[in-house]
C-alpha cells in the first residue's frame, strides 16, 4: 500500500516537475540583459510615421554597481521613425546590445500634433501589450515630445526614473498639473460621462532674465501681475538648468485634444474633482487700496476639507449643475499690514477667500463649458445614475447637454491655523499711533 | 602458463611486497599458535593453581544442562565429574575449532614451506621459478587464479569460527549472549564463568576481587566483580569489601537467617543491591557500572550499584541559549537527567519508567509522563514503539528518533530534541511525554506540532507583549530563510515590473560586471555560506568563531570585488543565513536550509509561480504528517476545540486555562478561569492570599 503511495507521488513529480521546467524558464531573463525605457516620446514623423522617441536609463551610471559615476549621463536616448510602436521598438531592439523592456516607463509623452488627431490607436497598444503599466504617466507636449524628453534630464539626483517619477507627483503640492496615469486616462477615455485630461509638458526656451522680460512683453496682455501658475509648460518663467517643463493640463474630448488648461486653472480643476493635495494658493489681500493694487498677498495653504458635491439637476432641458466645495487651510504668510489671524478678520478672510476663489473656479468652469466644450470635473456622473437604462442614457447625450449647463457653485474656505505666529506685530504700529 | 610464470617472477622480484603474502599468513598462523600456546599455558598454569577445577566449567553454547547439573552438586566435585566433562570440553575443541583449525594450520604449514622453498630457490636460481610456481599452483588453484587477476595481498584471514555465518550460528551466539543461566553454588564456577564471560584475561578494566567473608563463624569464599573506571572504588571499599571483609567477624544475632539473608541484610551497607539468580541480570549490572559479588554455597549473586564514571556535570544549554529563565542543560546521565526533571516539577505523579533499547548496548531509556496527566494511550503508543525497538547498539537520542518518527521521508522533525530541563518540565505538565536517553544530553518530546518549533523556552519567561514580538520576529526570520533567496530569484529573472525601479536599476548596475546568471552566483554563495557553516562547526574551538567570522566576510568581500556575484546578492544570502540562525528548532532549521533549494530551484524553473506550487507541495506534506497521532498542524488544520493561546500568539500566561485539546490530557484544566486571585477585588483576598468569603 505504501510502496503504491510512494509510486504515485514520484508518478506525479515526474509529470508536474517538466511542466514547470518546460513552460518556465521560456520567460526566464536577467535584470541586466534588458534596458529600461523610462520614458517615451511619440511624434509625428514624415510620411506618416511615428517619431519614437525612447529614454532609457543607464543602469550604471545610477551608481550602486562597480566604480559608480563611471558614466556621466544617467540616460541615454534613441529615436525611431516607423509606422507603430512596437514596430519601433523591434527597430530599436536589432540596434542596441539588450532587450527594450516597458515595464518601468514612467512617463509616455505624445505631441499635441497628434493629440489633436486622436489618441487612441496609442492608448490600445499601452493597454494591451503587458510591458506597460497602467500607472505610467501620460503627457501631452506643446511641442515636440522628443525633444521634451531630451531636456528632461535630471539635476537634483542621478537617476532619471526617480525624477521623472516625482516631478509627475508634485501636483500632490503645487496643484499645477493633474498627474493622469494611462489606466486613468483611457477609462475616462472611455467614459461617457466625463472627459479625460492628461498633463502638459513642454521644453523651455527660456535661457537668461531677458528672455523673460521678452516673454512678458509678448505675452503682456492685462499689464497687470500674472499670478503664479497662470501659464502653461512653454512660457514658465523659470531658468533652470533642466529645460523640460510640466505646467498646466492638456484637455480631450473623447481621444482627441482640444486645449489646454494653465496651472492656475489646473488648481481649480483639482478642487472640483476632488484631487487636490495640499497647496499653496495666493490671494490678492482683502481689502485692497486703489493706489496699491494687488501689491499685497496671502497666501495660504489650501487642502480639500470634505469631497466636493456635484449635484444635476435638468431646469428646462438644461443641466443646472451644482457643485459644493469645502476648503480649509493655513496662513502661510500675510505680506501686507493688515493682521487676518483673529476673529473678525479671520473671518472677513476666510469670507474673502471663498468669494475669490468661488469666482476662479466659476469662470474655470465656463471655460470647460464654452471654450472647451468638454466635461472633465466628471459632473455627468451625478445625472448618470438616474438613468435607468443605458439606451436613455446614450440617447440623452451628455456632452451636447453640458455646453448648455449652469453652475450653481458653493465653495467655502475654513482657515484653520494661522501659522506658527499666533497675530501680526506690525514695524511702524505702534509709533505709527504717536504720529496720529 | 608463461604468464602466469612471468607474473609469479615478478611478485618474487619484488621482494618486500611478494614476500609480505606469504609472511603474513605465516606471521599470522604463528601468532595464532602463539596465542593458543600462551591460553594453553596460561590455562595449564592455571589448572596446576585451582587445581584442575575450572576446565569443566567453561561454558559453551551446548552445555547448558551439564552446567545446570553441576550447579546442583558444586560442593562436591568428583572425579568422574572431572574426567567426563574434561572430555566432553576435549571433544568440543575438536569439533567446534579444532576441525577448522587443523586444517588451516595445514594449509599454512604447507603453504610455508613450499614459499620457503620457493625463496630458497629464487635465491639459489631464478629459472627453477617455474617448477616451483607449478608447484604451488598445484596446491592451490583458486588462489592463484585470484592473485592472477587481481595481484592483490590477501589480508589475514579470520578465523572461520569466529564469523556467524549462518542462522543457527546467530541463534547460538544470542542463546549464548542472552542466557539466563541460574548462577552456580560454586564460587569457583561463578567465578570461571565470569572471567569467561568478560574475557578477563583481556580485558584490562575488569577487576576481580577475592576474599573471604565469614558468617556464622564459617568463612565462605567469595569475590567481586566490576569494571575499573565504571564504578566508584571507593563506594566499594567502603560499602562492600570493609563491611563484608570486617564486619562479619562481629557477633550478630543471626542464629534462625541463612547466610544469604546475613550478607543481604547486614553486610552489604549499599543503598541499591539486587537479588539476581541469572548471570545475565549481574552481567547487566556490571556493564552498566555495577558490582557483582559471589559468595561460596550460595545459588545466588548480589548486584550493586556503585556507578562511578567520569560524566559532564550539570552545565549551560549550548544550542538553546536564552537570556531569562533557567540556565541547567541535561547531560549524558540518564538518572541526572531525570533527577533535573523531578527537581523542576517536583511531582510524585511523574513516572520515570524504565526501557532497555539496544539488543547489545541495553541503553538505558526512561519514558518520562505525569500519570494523571498524560493520555494513556499516549503513554503506551510510546512504549510499545520504544519496546519494539531491535537494534544492536542505540548511542543517542538522535538515533532513537529516526527510529521513532512517524514518516522518515517528511521535511520536518516530528519530535522535539531538547536540552532544557524546564522546558521539557512545562511540555510534560501539558500532557506530553519525554523520552531520555542514557548518553545523549537530548531528551525527546512527543507528540509536537509545527508551532512547537518555533517556540523558544523563553517565550515563557518574557512578558507578553515580547513574547509575541519575538514570536513574529521568528515567524519573520523562517519565512527569509525560505523564500527569500528564491522570491529574489524570481522577481530578477521572471518579475522585473515588482521591484521599485530604482532598486532594479541598481540590482541591474550591481550585474553588470557578473558573468554568471542569478542563479549560478545565488547557488554560489547560498553553498558557500552552507559550507561555513559547517566548517564553523568542525573547526577547533579557539580559531572557529573568528575564521567563521572573517571567512564569510573576506569571501563575500572578495566575491564581490572579483565580480562574481553582485552586493546585494551578498545582501540576500546573509539576511538569508541571519534568519535561519532565528529558527530555534535546529532540527527544523536543517530541514528549511535543504527546502531553500528546492525552492530556488522551483524559482528559477516557473518564478513566483513555482515558489507557490512548492510551497502548496510543502503543506501537502506538513498537513498529513502526524507525530505521535497528532496532526503537525493541529490546532489549525484540523481545528481543534478552545481557543489557540499559545500557537503564533501567546496569550498571557493567565489566560491559558486549559491544556491543548489535541493531546487529549486527562486532566484538560490546568488552572481556574481566574487565576490571579487578587484581581477579584481588593477586598476579596486576604492578606494570606485566600479567598475572603464575605466579600
Amino acid at each position: 500500500m505504501k510502496r503504491c503511495s510512494y509510486i504515485k507521488t514520484i508518478l506525479i513529480l515526474a509529470l508536474i516537475f517538466p511542466m514547470l521546467i518546460m513552460s518556465g524558464c521560456i520567460d526566464n531573463i536577467e535584470v541586466d540583459e534588458m534596458v529600461y525605457v523610462v520614458a517615451m516620446g511619440i511624434d509625428e514623423g514624415t510620411n506618416e510615421n511615428l517619431r519614437i522617441t525612447l529614454l532609457m536609463a543607464v543602469p550604471i551610471a545610477v551608481g550602486v554597481g562597480p566604480e559608480p559615476g563611471e558614466v556621466d549621463e544617467a540616460t541615454n536616448s534613441i529615436t525611431v521613425e516607423a509606422p507603430t510602436i512596437l514596430g519601433g521598438i523591434s527597430v530599436v531592439n536589432s540596434m542596441i546590445s539588450k532587450k527594450v523592456n516597458f515595464s518601468h516607463a514612467k512617463l509616455i509623452v505624445i505631441s499635441r500634433q497628434l493629440a489633436e488627431n486622436g489618441i487612441e490607436r496609442f492608448m490600445n497598444t499601452f493597454m494591451r501589450y503587458r510591458e506597460f503599466r497602467p500607472d505610467t504617466y501620460i503627457g501631452i507636449s506643446i511641442d515636440s515630445a522628443g525633444e521634451v524628453l531630451k531636456s528632461l534630464n535630471p539635476v537634483l539626483e542621478i537617476n532619471p526614473s526617480k525624477h521623472i517619477e516625482l516631478l509627475m507627483e508634485a501636483y500632490q503640492y503645487t496643484g499645477f498639473s493633474s498627474g493622469t496615469t494611462i489606466g486613468e486616462f483611457y477609462s475616462r477615455m472611455e467614459c461617457t460621462c466625463n472627459e479625460a485630461v492628461a498633463i502638459l509638458l513642454g521644453s523651455s526656451q527660456i535661457e537668461n532674465e531677458k528672455d523673460i522680460e521678452n516673454m512678458f512683453s509678448m505675452t503682456s496682455n492685462t499689464g497687470g501681475v500674472i499670478m503664479e501658475g497662470d501659464y502653461e509648460a512653454t512660457d514658465m518663467p523659470v531658468i533652470y538648468e533642466s529645460k523640460g517643463r510640466q505646467m498646466g493640463t492638456a484637455v480631450f474630448i473623447k481621444d482627441k485634444m482640444v486645449g489646454e488648461l494653465t496651472g492656475l486653472e489646473t488648481n481649480y480643476y483639482l478642487m472640483v474633482s476632488g484631487q487636490i493635495g495640499a497647496i499653496n494658493y495666493t490671494l490678492p489681500e482683502p481689502n485692497k487700496k486703489a493706489y496699491v493694487p494687488y501689491s499685497n498677498y496671502v497666501s495660504i495653504r489650501l487642502t480639500q476639507a470634505r469631497k466636493p458635491e456635484i449635484n444635476v439637476k435638468i431646469e428646462d432641458e438644461n443641466p443646472v449643475i451644482r457643485i459644493k466645495v469645502s476648503l480649509e487651510g493655513d496662513i502661510l504668510s500675510i505680506t501686507g499690514k493688515e493682521d487676518y489671524s483673529m476673529g473678525e478678520k479671520l473671518t472677513e478672510l476666510e469670507n474673502y477667500a471663498s468669494d475669490y476663489i468661488r469666482e476662479e473656479v466659476l469662470s474655470f468652469l465656463v471655460k470647460t463649458r464654452d471654450e472647451l466644450k468638454s466635461d472633465i470635473c466628471a459632473t455627468g456622473k451625478s445625472i448618470k445614475k438616474k438613468f435607468l437604462y443605458w439606451d436613455d442614457w446614450v440617447s440623452f447625450n451628455w456632452p451636447k447637454r453640458y455646453e448648455k449647463a449652469d453652475f450653481n457653485v458653493e465653495l467655502s474656505v475654513k482657515i484653520r491655523r494661522s501659522g506658527v505666529m499666533v497675530k501680526n506685530i506690525n514695524v511702524d504700529g505702534v509709533f505709527g499711533s504717536e504720529e496720529k | 602458463m608463461k604468464n602466469i610464470a612471468s607474473y609469479l617472477k615478478n611478485i618474487l622480484l619484488f621482494k618486500p611486497a611478494n614476500n609480505k603474502k606469504p609472511f603474513m599468513l605465516d606471521e599470522s598462523s604463528g601468532k595464532q599458535t602463539s596465542n593458543k600456546e600462551s591460553s594453553e599455558e596460561k590455562s595449564s598454569h592455571k589448572s596446576s593453581e585451582e587445581e584442575k577445577t575450572q576446565q569443566d566449567d567453561k561454558p559453551s553454547p551446548g552445555d547448558k544442562s551439564q552446567e545446570d547439573d553441576k550447579s546442583s552438586s558444586v560442593n562436591n566435585f568428583s572425579e568422574e565429574d572431572k574426567s567426563s566433562s574434561e572430555d566432553k570440553s576435549s571433544e568440543e575443541e575438536q569439533s567446534s575449532s579444532g576441525d577448522k583449525s587443523s586444517e588451516e594450520d595445514k594449509l599454512s604449514e604447507s603453504k610455508l614451506s613450499k614459499n620457503q622453498a620457493s625463496n630458497e630457490k629464487t635465491d639459489e636460481n631464478s629459472e627453477d621459478v617455474e617448477g616451483v610456481s607449478e608447484n604451488y599452483t598445484g596446491s592451490k588453484k583458486s588462489d592463484r587464479k585470484k592473485y592472477r587477476k587481481k595481484g592483490i595481498i590477501r589480508p589475514i584471514p579470520i578465523k572461520d569460527s569466529e564469523i556467524l555465518k549462518n542462522k543457527d550460528d546467530r541463534k547460538a551466539q544470542k542463546n549464548y549472549d542472552g542466557q539466563d543461566t541460574r548462577i552456580s553454588k560454586s564460587m569457583r564456577t561463578c567465578l570461571e564463568v565470569m572471567k569467561q564471560r568478560y574475557s578477563a584475561d583481556i580485558n584490562g578494566d575488569f577487576k576481580i576481587r577475592e576474599f573471604k567473608v565469614q558468617v556464622k563463624d564459617k568463612a565462605y569464599d567469595a569475590f567481586v566483580c566490576f569494571f575499573d573506571g565504571l564504578t566508584n572504588t571507593s563506594i566499594i571499599n567502603s560499602s562492600i569489601l570493609v563491611p563484608m571483609m570486617t564486619m562479619s567477624i562481629m557477633p550478630i544475632d543471626t542464629e534462625e537467617q541463612s547466610v544469604k539473608e546475613i550478607i543481604y541484610n547486614h553486610l552489604i551497607p549499599q543503598n541499591q543491591i539486587t537479588i539476581c539468580k541469572t548471570y545475565q541480570e549481574v552481567v547487566d549490572g556490571v556493564n552498566f557500572g555495577g558490582i557483582g559479588i559471589f559468595v561460596d554455597t550460595l545459588d545466588v549473586a548480589f548486584a550493586g550499584d556503585v556507578k562511578g564514571w567520569e560524566h559532564r556535570s550539570v552545565e549551560k544549554p549550548e544550542t538553546e541559549l536564552n537570556i531569562r529563565g533557567p540556565r541547567e542543560s541535561f547531560n549524558e546521565t540518564c538518572r541526572v537527567n531525570s533527577a533535573l526533571l523531578r527537581k523542576t516539577l517536583k511531582d510524585e505523579n511523574l513516572i520515570v519508567e524504565d526501557v532497555l533499547v539496544g539488543v547489545r548496548s541495553k541503553t538505558p531509556c526512561s519514558i518520562v509522563y505525569i500519570k494523571n496527566i498524560a493520555n494513556k494511550k499516549l503513554v503506551d503508543e510510546v512504549r510499545k514503539r520504544l519496546k519494539s525497538i531491535k537494534i544492536a547498539y542505540l548511542r543517542d537520542s538522535g538515533e532513537l528518533e529516526s527510529l521513532l518518527e512517524d514518516d522518515t521521508f517528511l521535511p520536518a522533525p516530528q519530535m522535539l530534541l531538547t536540552e532544557r530541563p524546564d522546558r521539557v518540565a512545562s511540555y510534560l505538565s501539558e500532557g506530553r511525554v519525554a523520552i531520555i536517553v542514557h548518553g545523549s544530553p537530548f531528551v525527546i518530546v512527543v507528540p509536537i506540532t509545527l508551532f512547537n518549533l518555533i517556540h523558544s523556552p523563553e517565550d515563557d519567561y518574557l512578558r507578553f507583549p515580547y513574547s509575541t514580538l519575538l514570536r513574529m520576529v521568528r515567524i519573520f526570520g523562517t519565512m527569509i530563510t525560505l523564500f527569500l533567496p528564491a522570491t529574489y530569484l524570481a522577481i530578477t529573472t521572471y518579475h522585473h515590473e515588482m521591484v521599485p525601479t530604482d532598486l532594479l536599476l541598481a540590482i541591474a548596475s550591481s550585474r553588470e560586471k557578473v558573468p554568471f546568471p542569478t542563479i549560478i552566483s545565488l547557488l554560489m554563495m547560498e553553498i558557500s555560506f552552507e559550507l561555513i557553516r559547517e566548517a564553523g562547526v568542525r573547526i577547533p574551538g579557539p580559531i572557529g568563531s573568528t575564521l567563521s567570522i572573517v571567512g564569510a566576510l573576506i569571501l563575500g568581500q572578495a566575491a564581490v570585488s572579483a565580480n562574481l556575484v553582485s552586493p546585494i546578492l551578498i545582501i540576500i544570502v546573509a539576511v538569508t543565513g541571519l534568519g535561519s540562525f532565528a529558527i530555534p528548532d535546529f532540527s527544523l532549521g536543517y530541514s528549511l536550509r535543504a527546502l531553500r533549494f528546492c525552492y530556488i530551484f522551483l524559482a528559477y524553473f516557473a518564478g513566483l509561480i513555482g515558489i507557490t506550487f512548492g510551497i502548496f507541495l510543502h503543506l501537502l506534506f506538513l498537513v498529513d504528517a502526524k507525530s505521535f497521532g497528532v496532526p503537525f498542524f493541529v490546532p489549525f488544520a484540523p481545528r481543534s476545540k478552545g481557543r489557540r493561546k499559545n500557537t503564533v500568539i501567546r496569550l498571557p500566561i493567565w489566560a491559558q486555562e486549559y491544556r491543548p485539546d489535541f493531546l487529549n490530557p486527562k486532566d484538560i484544566k490546568q488552572q481556574p478561569s481566574i487565576s490571579r486571585g487578587w484581581v477579584k477585588s481588593e477586598k476579596g483576598v486576604k492578606a494570606d492570599g485566600r479567598e475572603s468569603k464575605n466579600r
